[in-house]
């Protein structure tokens, strides 16, 4: 008899759960029938409604009015994070030709860093260490501003390696932010492939290029 | 068949009494032209100048996309020139119709540039007899030179130029020393021409997008995003700037509406984004409702067409992939009669200059030579292209045309010559 009831039971508690599926995708359908109809009466676009002036203009402080999608907010976990630039006074940040190439004491802790072609993420453990050693050297030089410039080889078309460089420069400051270094400190210029150290058309010329360099100021 | 033809045409050709002349197409299908010059006893000087002047002429009709020289006799057209004094006196003759038009003659100044100016004057004027369309040979165009600066091994001056379309009378804008790149017409004429530009300037450290004038050609800094701007593109009303710009941590597309006044309305938009995309080059649709651009949201560099929102969006519109047949593309350009995008895509190992046909979805090779070809940009005629070569050490511009694409070098001499941009067709 207990077996019988135990039987029922499952039964029923399967029965609800395959109900229940059936309602999402009724309810899931729904929806896009419902998106389907607003596309044809012309809202193409997720609308919404406008409460205030910042709505349609962004907030006062914000110099753009950034995108919503969930796959571009912050991840600390991520390796494609984003850490939005920071507006940055001439008073505040130096011009970029007073950033200088560190001296040859400190060449190995700004050693260049390079990046596998069309990537740029850092995938070296001795080019992680090196992010590692710049986050340090950041942290115990509060005054010290770092400047990273991001390039590419040859290979790729101009267009497309300076935001390519940009990308590049902007995932080391990602490394470097994660390492608790002041985004405030650390300015990111592409350069594309507009400064190669090497013209030669063989891979190892092309290595060279792919790469992340630093250039530090002091206070 | 043919007998029969022969039967009905033979009484014709037996009794008639005029010679009858038949021009032949040429192989390209251009119309064949004829180059007359006739001196009346001018002195040397005015001689050679006019020489100079009639090669100017005979460049235009080689290269407008519709006509050949030829020294033919039985040609399609034949311009006679005649020279008087300071004084160019100029017929075409349709030898097809046997009609002569004559034309204003032209007043020598003895400046070659100006001089040059009035002859593609001329030339375009030719043109819109015969063709009634309009030509190109008066535009001009925009480019960057780069050279080394010789106080250190890596250091690199780049500054705007502008030159006629056939690359003479060439003209350095900016100067100081400064990288400056990309530089971009904005379609506003007055009686001078188009007289403002925006380019990408390194001299505050990062690239920043300036608005400038030939006049006053340092310019204004255009947004006060932070970070890297880049890239800049205008629509053919100038009421939008699209731009790629890693404010948000990430080299993303923007976009700046403005009045017809030109005041920005609001503060720019995060256009398209991706966490793990690359976003470069865009250009506008001719109408604005569109934008091609370059992304690698999905792997290798490819051209995407979006739809450019009228409101505010909160997600990113949904890309179309257009360049389908090759890998690692660059720089679309939108052609103004909205039919064509052109852009640059590794082929075979060499990166050659493509047109993607709107209408009939169907991608075609225009260029084949060895050099790597990048940026392409339509003049105002959406017939001719002019782009740069690239290797790392040479650069050089050249112009091809859809009828006849045999590309024709037209800069020379020292210094890299990239981004170039034609100037823009004149609204209505």
């Amino acid at each position: 008899m207990k077996g019988l009831i135990a039987i029922v039971i499952c039964l029923l508690f399967s029965g609800c759960q395959r109900n229940t599926a059936q309602w999402e995708n009724v309810k899931t359908a729904g929806r896009y029938v419902q998106k389907g109809i607003n596309s044809i009466c012309g809202k193409n676009t997720d609308s919404y409604l406008l409460t205030s002036d910042d709505d349609f203009v962004g907030p006062e402080q914000d110099e753009y009015i950034p995108l919503q999608d969930s796959d571009l907010k912050t991840q600390a976990a991520s390796i494609d994070t984003a850490i939005p630039q920071q507006k940055l006074t001439p008073a505040v940040i130096p011009r970029k030709a007073n950033f200088m190439k560190p001296g040859s004491k400190l060449a190995d802790t700004f050693r260049t860093i390079h990046f596998d072609t069309d990537n740029h993420v850092v995938t070296e453990r001795y080019d992680l260490i090196t992010v590692a050693r710049v986050a340090n050297y950041l942290k115990k030089n509060p005054k010290a501003f770092l400047l990273i410039e991001g390039h590419c080889d040859q290979r790729a078309s101009a267009d497309y390696n300076m935001a390519l460089g940009a990308r590049r420069a902007n995932h080391i400051r990602v490394l470097l932010v994660k390492q608790k270094v002041d985004p405030s400190r650390v300015i990111t210029v592409s350069c594309g492939k507009e400064k190669l150290l090497s013209f030669g058309s063989k891979p190892q010329d092309w290595s060279m290029n792919r790469r992340a360099e630093f250039k530090i100021f002091e206070k | 068949m043919n007998f029969f033809r022969i039967i009905f045409f033979l009484p014709l050709i037996l009794f008639s009494t005029e010679e009858i002349s038949v021009a032949l197409k040429t192989k390209s299908g251009l119309a064949t032209i004829r180059v007359k010059e006739i001196q009346n006893n001018e002195t040397s000087h005015n001689l050679r100048h006019f020489k100079e002047l009639k090669k100017v002429l005979e460049f235009d009709f080689n290269h407008n996309g519709y006509t050949c020289l030829s020294n033919d006799k039985f040609s399609n057209y034949e311009i006679k020139l005649l020279l008087e004094k300071n004084k160019v006196l100029c017929t075409l003759k349709d030898n097809k119709l046997n009609k002569n038009f004559r034309f204003e003659p032209i007043y020598l100044s003895g400046s070659v540039d100006l001089d040059r100016k009035k002859i593609h004057k001329l030339s375009d004027s030719i043109l819109k007899k015969i063709f009634g369309v309009k030509g190109i040979s008066s535009t001009k165009i925009l480019y960057s030179v780069r050279k080394k600066i010789p106080k250190g091994p890596n250091d690199w001056s780049s500054e705007i130029w502008i030159s006629d379309y056939d690359g003479q009378n060439a003209k350095q804008i900016t100067s100081g020393g400064n990288y400056n790149v990309c530089p971009t017409f904005i379609p506003i004429r007055n009686i001078e021409g188009y007289q403002n530009f925006l380019y990408v300037s390194y001299r505050k450290g990062q690239p920043k997008i300036f608005r400038a004038s030939f006049n006053s050609p340092s310019g204004k800094q255009l947004f006060s995003l932070p970070g890297n701007q880049l890239l800049p593109s205008i629509s053919n009303d100038s009421q939008m700037v699209a731009f790629v710009c890693d404010a948000d941590g990430r080299p993303d597309l923007f976009l700046q509406k403005y009045t017809p006044l030109g005041e920005p309305i609001g503060k720019p938009i995060q256009l398209f984004s991706s966490p793990r995309a690359t976003q470069a080059t865009s250009s506008f649709s001719p109408d604005g409702s569109k934008l091609a651009f370059l992304s690698d949201k999905d792997g290798s560099p490819r051209v995407y067409v979006i739809d450019i929102p009228y409101q505010r969006i909160q997600t990113r519109p949904k890309a179309t992939l257009i360049s389908k047949r090759n890998r690692q593309n660059s720089a679309p350009c939108w052609s103004y009669d909205g039919k064509k995008i052109a852009y640059s895509a590794q082929t075979n190992g060499v990166k050659q200059i493509w047109v993607y046909n709107i209408e009939k979805d169907e991608e075609r090779q225009l260029t084949f030579s060895a050099e790597n070809k990048e940026n392409p940009r339509w003049a105002p005629n959406s017939l001719h292209l002019v782009y740069n070569t690239e290797d790392g050490i040479y650069s050089e511009l050249y112009i091809i045309n859809l009828n006849h694409p045999n590309p024709v070098q037209i800069t020379f001499g020292s210094g890299q010559k990239r981004f170039p941009c034609w100037e823009p067709k004149l609204k209505k």
